[in-house]
């Protein structure tokens, strides 16, 4: 029982609820997004700028999050993702996911396998 | 400074997505890259540092391509699109019906793009439902041959089969006597038409052509007219044709018509002589034109005519068929109580009639009575089949449900109703099953013909089977509904989920609800069941053609070439004994061939070749019994002293047949066991004296008067011979009584004889020696069937082959085809589990304890439907029990086995996922995703 619910709940994106987290009050790039994530977690979440570009663009098929290209004067385009009405109503549940993820971790990591 | 595009362009694999896509996907890289290069710069590295910076931050190009391909692909693409199509969805509903067409057509040609999309999903699918509908298509052809087309007369549902019965002494289905024959047609009104016809072979030698031994009929002039067959020249017969003195008159199929007189179109009024007399052809029947099909095909036709005084013209020869057309309204049950009736009535006048009665039978049952439930079950074990392919199909639908979750919640969101997902599944589906449907066919047509060589040439209208309309139609109509069946599965789970919920929901493939995976378990365990009923069926006849092929026969079949010969003869006196000594000779110079040990003739070869005659008996010193009715029948045969031999034959008591048992001496008879041990159990039986006819005073006077003096004689029995399988290998062989051809006397006598050879090397070696031997008597006499022996024994089996080989693919392909849907499944869970494997590992299981996981949970599917598949196995088999011998149809040895080769292939299906389980690497895992 504990072994199914671990199993999905696991795979609802950790790194997603990041991603979109990071989104809730700006619209940022993804340079920007892999430089927070580096911060946010003090380097204690190994995270691979390789697997954030296809992160994003998964969120934004799933119309979780929508990518604009914008040019500032002076500067070069760059892509801008913001988090969609979808996405942010999503971004409650993911947080929840998390935390029960959180907490089902600790309860097998105490029991043993 | 480098170009960080061309950089990325370089090592990023061809994503196969449009090229503006593409396009913005390497600006993108490239720019991260940049910022990371630029961002070094400030912090004061050097130029070549702050690139290798740059660069190591992606890793493997090429798993990155494949997680932007996986990331873009199709399904997940698809959300903005549904969005759209739905949008028109709802517009669409407010339009007129013309437009459905079109939304239709829009609706297929999405089916096919996703198909071309996935290339892979599409291939497995399409080819298992290939090999499902395949199997089906192939039985369906046969058993539409067989079983459903219309017979080729008019009118056929009106025409039946009437048959004597000698209920009292087991008889069910006899032929029936000619004078009995003429008193029904003159008596019942419920028939338009009753006519008679009786099989007949006939030497036939066509001016300097090579006489040929063919078979025919003898038919009344009513025959033709009744099942509505026209010739295609000349006329059919007409009543006077019927009298004795104008019945040499012959008709010629359309083969004969072409073989003998090349198709000559005056061929009407040439003559041909039949067994040595002069007759005039009067007409030809068409084409194609299956006299029944049960009995050989006629070549020739000729009236049925009795000379004066012929005893097949009596009460006591049983052996007309009957076929009459009832007239409208009139039901079979209806003709059955008139024909009771009339039985009854002739029963009181003649007392030979006495428990003499008649069976009513539509001809279509008659025809494919036997082979009915033999295609039944096949028909059944090709259903299955389809229904294990289509609960792969299934499966393999429902993990691409999973992954379109997404879509099918938006689309439900903006408002499509089940209907709407249900209609674009099924337009998903029906490219699918039409493809599949189409490469079914082409097995079919190549199964067909690979199966032809084992077709049994006894099943009826076996020529007629052929992939023709009607089954195109069966199996277009199959293919439509498997797509029904698994475009409903996912639609089901769409319509259960909770739009909210899995919009709220993360992740592609995120959740697997408990739901899915229990409707994942229920198609795993019912394909496992299905896949073990197919498998004890088959189990079960392998065992049946086991016991049949190592059934006793009660003769030694190895080494033996046997043939058939009617001696054409002339009437004249003393032929009979002529004959006689023909046969003789022919042994004689057979058996001093060089290579032959032994050679006889009898009459009738074991295992049905030949002519076989019932007699009633009488064993002197025993009570008679009461009634005509109650004297019993039994089989008997002429045969020669060197078929014992020859045959391989086992002596039990006494002596056999020798050379000097002839008119002069004592009349002999040989009985087989089962006679033994039926009329003289506990007794002696050598010495015995028995008589082929009823206490004398049972026999009717007239029938006495009738004999003039000539009736069968006693005989005394000198031997007992071991029984012989006479009918079929799965049948007890019946009481028998053997006489001395050369004693043949006033039981009967009959010019058509099968030879039995016995050969030191290869029996159809010696065939040419042998047929130069009979010509070399007899310059024009021809030989018919020549066949080994062990052909003949091959050819009883091949129905139970037949049966047992279809069943056997059939139950491999279903074994094959569950075994990939377990692993499937397995393959499937264990993926989505790979992060719980992980974390196990990480917090210190085994890998055994892994491989036990997923072993635990595949064999607990495997073990439920192995439970489920015995107990339907054990109520259907019960259906099958009549194709079984020598094995009942619970046979624990069969279902034991097969559960357990079942669970052993169900467990190494699950073995290759459960092993991927265990080699997860717990850092990869958990950072998954």
């Amino acid at each position: 029982m504990v072994a199914t619910v671990l199993g999905s709940e696991l795979k609802k994106g950790t790194s997603e609820v990041l991603i979109l987290s990071i989104l809730e009050n700006r619209p940022r790039h993804g340079y920007e997004i892999a430089k927070l994530i580096e911060q946010r977690s003090g380097g204690l979440v190994d995270f691979h700028v390789a697997s954030l570009y296809p992160m994003l663009y998964r969120l934004e098929r799933r119309g979780w999050i929508e990518g604009k290209w914008v040019e500032k004067a002076g500067q070069r385009r760059r892509r801008f993702y913001k988090l969609t009405a979808m996405g942010r109503k999503a971004l409650p549940e993911q947080r929840r996911s998390w935390r029960e993820l959180i907490r089902v971790m600790e309860k097998v990591a105490l029991s043993g396998s | 400074m480098r170009d960080w595009k061309q950089f990325v362009r370089e090592r990023l694999p061809e994503l196969r997505l449009d090229a503006a896509r593409e396009q913005e996907i390497v600006e993108e890289l490239a720019q991260q890259l940049e910022e990371e290069y630029d961002a070094a710069l400030t912090q004061g590295t050097t130029r070549t540092d702050a690139e290798l910076r740059a660069m190591a931050q992606f890793g493997d190009w090429d798993e990155l391509g494949k997680e932007i391909h996986r990331a873009e692909r199709p399904v997940v693409a698809r959300v903005p699109a549904p969005v759209r199509e739905v949008m028109s969805e709802q517009r669409l509903r407010k339009r007129r019906v013309g437009n459905m067409l079109a939304d239709l057509l829009q609706d297929i040609r999405f089916g096919l793009r996703m198909l071309r999309k996935n290339p892979g999903f599409a291939a497995v699918a399409i080819l298992t439902l290939a090999l499902g509908i395949g199997a089906n298509t192939a039985i369906f052809s046969v058993v539409n041959a067989v079983l459903l087309e219309g017979l080729p007369y008019k009118d056929a549902s009106r025409l039946v089969f009437i048959w004597s019965t000698f209920i009292s002494q087991g008889v069910g289905n006899s032929g029936s006597a000619a004078p009995d024959f003429r008193a029904w047609q003159a008596q019942n009104h419920s028939f338009n038409g009753m006519a008679a016809s009786s099989t007949d072979t006939f030497n036939v030698s066509v001016q300097n052509q090579e006489p040929a031994r063919l078979d025919g009929a003898d038919i009344t002039a009513g025959l033709f007219p009744l099942l509505g067959v026209q010739p295609i020249l000349g006329r059919t017969f007409l009543p006077e044709d019927e009298k004795w003195g104008q019945h040499r008159v012959v008709l010629l199929s359309y083969g004969l018509w072409q073989d003998k007189f090349g198709g000559d179109p005056k061929v009407v009024n040439r003559s041909l002589r039949l067994n040595g007399q002069e007759y005039t052809v009067v007409g030809v029947m068409p084409r194609g034109m299956p006299f029944f099909s049960d009995l050989p095909p006629a070549n020739l036709f000729v009236p049925l005519s009795y000379a004066p005084k012929d005893e097949m013209n009596t009460r006591g020869n049983h052996y007309l068929n009957v076929v009459a057309r009832m007239k409208p309204g009139v039901t079979v049950a209806q003709a059955q109580a008139e024909m009771t009736g009339i039985a009854a009535q002739l029963e009181n006048e003649f007392p030979i009639n006495k428990g003499l009665g008649t069976k009513v039978v539509s001809m279509r049952e008659q025809l494919v009575g036997d082979a009915r439930a033999a295609l039944l079950v096949l028909l059944g074990a090709v259903g299955f089949v389809l229904l294990i392919a289509c609960v792969n199909v299934a499966n393999l639908m429902l993990a691409r449900a999973t992954d379109r979750e997404q879509e099918f919640a938006v689309r439900s969101a903006l408002g499509a109703t089940r209907l709407h997902l249900l209609a674009q599944l099924l337009a998903e589906c029906f490219p699918m099953a039409l493809l599949g449907g189409s490469g079914g066919v082409l097995l079919a047509i190549w199964g067909i013909r690979a199966l032809q060589p084992l077709i049994p040439s006894n099943l009826p209208r076996f020529n007629a089977i052929a992939v023709n309309g009607g089954v195109l139609l069966f199996t277009l109509v199959i293919s439509l509904v498997t797509a029904v069946f698994f475009a409903l599965a996912p639609t089901l789970l769409a319509a259960k989920t909770d739009v909210q919920e899995t919009l709220r929901e993360s992740g592609r493939g995120g959740s697997d609800g408990r739901g899915r995976n229990r409707l994942r378990s229920v198609l795993v365990v019912s394909e496992v069941a299905l896949a073990l009923v197919l498998l004890v069926g088959a189990g079960l006849l392998i065992r049946t053609f086991g016991a049949l092929r190592h059934a006793d026969a009660g003769f030694s079949p190895d080494h033996v070439l046997t043939m058939e010969i009617q001696v054409t003869h002339d009437e004249g006196e003393g032929h009979e004994n002529r004959i006689v000594q023909f046969f003789d000779a022919v042994s004689e110079r057979v058996s001093a061939l060089p290579g032959v040990t032994a050679s006889g003739a009898t009459t009738t070869l074991p295992l049905g070749v030949g002519l076989g005659w019932g007699k009633y008996v009488s064993v002197q010193g025993q009570v008679p019994p009461a009634s005509l009715d109650q004297v019993p029948l039994v089989r008997f045969q002429l045969s020669t002293p060197g078929y014992w031999v020859a045959i391989g034959a086992r002596r039990k008591e006494g002596r056999l047949f020798e050379k000097d048992d002839d008119q002069q001496s004592v009349q002999v008879a040989i009985v087989n066991e089962s006679f033994a041990k039926k009329f003289l159990a506990g007794e002696n039986p050598i010495g015995k004296s028995i008589r082929m006819l009823p206490p004398l005073e049972l026999i009717p006077k007239e029938a006495l008067a009738d004999a003039n003096g000539h009736l069968a004689p006693p005989r005394t029995i000198v031997g007992v011979i071991g029984d012989m399988k006479d009918s079929s290998l799965n049948a007890p062989a019946e009481p028998t009584v053997f006489a001395p051809y050369a004693q043949h006397k006033d039981e009967g006598f009959t010019s058509s004889m099968t030879l039995a050879v016995r050969t030191r090397g290869e029996p159809s070696a010696m065939a040419a020696a042998v047929r130069d031997v009979v010509h070399s008597l007899k310059p024009e006499q021809p030989v018919a069937n020549v066949a080994t022996m062990d052909d003949v024994v091959a050819k009883s089996l091949s129905q139970a082959r037949f049966s047992m080989t279809l069943l056997g693919i059939f139950a491999g392909l279903a074994l094959v085809l569950s075994a990939v849907g377990i692993y499937g499944v397995m393959a499937y869970v264990v993926s989505q589990r790979t992060r719980e494997m992980g974390i196990r590992l990480a917090m210190g299981a085994q890998t055994g304890d892994l491989l036990k996981l997923v072993m635990r949970h595949g064999g607990k599917l495997a073990g439920v439907g192995v439970a489920f598949g015995i107990a339907a196995a054990l109520g259907m088999m019960r259906l099958m029990s009549s194709m079984l011998y020598g094995v009942s149809a619970a046979d624990p040895l069969t279902f034991a086995g097969v559960a357990i080769f079942l669970m052993a292939v169900a467990l190494a299906a699950c073995y290759l996922p459960a092993r991927r389980a265990t080699r997860v690497d717990p850092m990869i895992a958990l950072r998954y995703e």
